[in-house]
């Protein structure tokens, strides 16, 4: 029986490492809860939430350019410019684009939406695109109270050749939130 | 000659007045609040969204179509539905295809003690005044299989229209909604994490785990050798 002893504490070293390996988590909180080791971050915050607003409404519009010869070029609209205010309420940035949504159509007729041209500046034409959205103004800052009115001028090119007839387009004006 | 010099002065005048008068013949247009919203919902859950659109400067009513767009299939309801509805107009009756029409009203000083369905004031941002506004409410399902974590935003679009007249180019006007909805677990959970620790205290079970094994085969080392010599 001679280091009967020492077996004795090798097991019980042996099983208490087990120990330590079975039950390591609780083991490992206790000394981070001891010690207080964890990150903790303890800041106050209050938070509000503003609601938004943006209103718009188009005037001048219907968009004219009364009777027009086939083979016309630039002619300008003559309720230019179709104006779009902004109300007062409105209290975020905003963009505003442009979309042609339908070409000129009468009847069974039709000539395309690009012969439409826009501007904001009175010097850079942008010609419309079926279904393509293109800018206006971007990113313009809130009224503030006061309705502003943002101007649009409009100039038409009637193909040569065109049939006659009462021709009609549509577009879709977007106000978004910058 | 008086009265001639009377009556072109009134002319005149009325002339310079009618000069002077904006030509804004027709307007159409509307507004909306809010822009943005976002919701935490459990799968199987619904979400309901109210959004107010009004018409405060219009001079005629606007005819709203709903529309929406997502990045994922969800089962989206709009209330009220798009239907189609016939007006009688000096032109003759003309239907359209709309989910509801605003009718051009001037903001209020009080809220009516009865509201009707479907009709709210919002408060006015910038003046003492409430804005009159009809709602339209968006019910989202969120899926049972929908995964806890997963993002998905919805954009609603209100189109405007306003019955114009004859002219070449009809516009229309487009106002937005971003929806975001975010899928969470339904139980709250606070887990405390350890990561902040030292890591001799993060691997302290390592360490006596470790330090106890070598003790025990060192006593081992030490018994065998104790044994040799016998």
């Amino acid at each position: 029986m001679k280091g009967g002893k020492e077996i004795y504490f090798s097991l019980f070293v042996f099983l208490l490492a087990l120990t330590f390996a079975i039950f390591r988590e609780p083991f490992t909180a206790g000394i981070v809860r001891i010690t207080g080791l964890t990150q903790w971050s303890s800041v106050a915050e209050a938070t509000v939430t503003v609601l938004e607003y943006i209103s718009a409404t188009l005037f001048n519009v219907p968009i004219q350019f009364g009777d027009l010869n086939p083979g016309t070029s630039g002619q300008l609209a003559i309720n230019n410019p179709m104006q779009i205010q902004i109300g007062g309420e409105t209290n975020v940035p905003y963009n505003i684009t442009l979309e042609g949504t339908s070409n000129f159509v009468s009847g069974s007729y039709t000539f395309s939406i690009s012969n439409l041209e826009f501007n904001t500046t009175t010097t850079q034409w942008t010609q419309y695109e079926l279904n393509v959205e293109k800018d206006a103004y971007t990113n313009l800052p809130p009224p503030g109270g006061t309705p502003v009115n943002q101007s649009v001028w409009h100039r038409i090119s009637v193909p040569a050749g065109q049939v006659a007839g009462t021709y009609v387009g549509n577009l879709m004006v977007r106000v978004k939130k910058a | 000659m008086r009265k001639k010099y009377l009556t072109l002065g009134i002319l005149a005048i009325l002339t310079i007045f009618i000069r002077t008068q904006p030509i804004y013949a027709q307007s159409c247009g509307f507004g909306a609040t809010p822009l943005s919203a976002r919701a935490s919902a459990i799968p199987g859950q619904k979400v309901v969204v109210t959004w107010n659109l009004y018409n405060m400067y219009s001079d005629r009513k606007t005819h709203i179509l709903i529309n929406y767009t997502s990045d994922v299939g969800w089962k989206v309801t709009i209330e009220p539905q798009a239907r189609n509805v016939s007006y009688e107009l000096p032109a003759g009756i003309v239907t359209i295809l709309e989910n509801l029409a605003l009718d051009p009203l001037p903001p209020v000083q009080y809220k009516p003690e009865v509201i009707p369905y479907g009709v709210n004031y919002v408060k006015h941002p910038t003046a003492d005044l409430y804005i009159p506004a009809k709602t339209v409410t968006f019910t989202i399902e969120v899926p049972t299989d929908a995964k806890i974590g997963e993002r998905h935003t919805f954009h609603f679009k209100a189109k405007g229209e306003c019955f114009l007249g004859t002219g070449a180019v009809i516009p229309a006007l487009e106002l937005g909604l971003d929806l975001t909805i975010d899928v969470v677990s339904p139980e709250f959970y606070e887990r405390e994490l350890i990561s902040g620790a030292p890591w001799y205290l993060q691997y302290a079970w390592a360490i006596v785990t470790a330090a106890l094994l070598v003790i025990a085969v060192v006593t081992l080392i030490i018994l065998r050798r104790r044994r040799i010599p016998t």
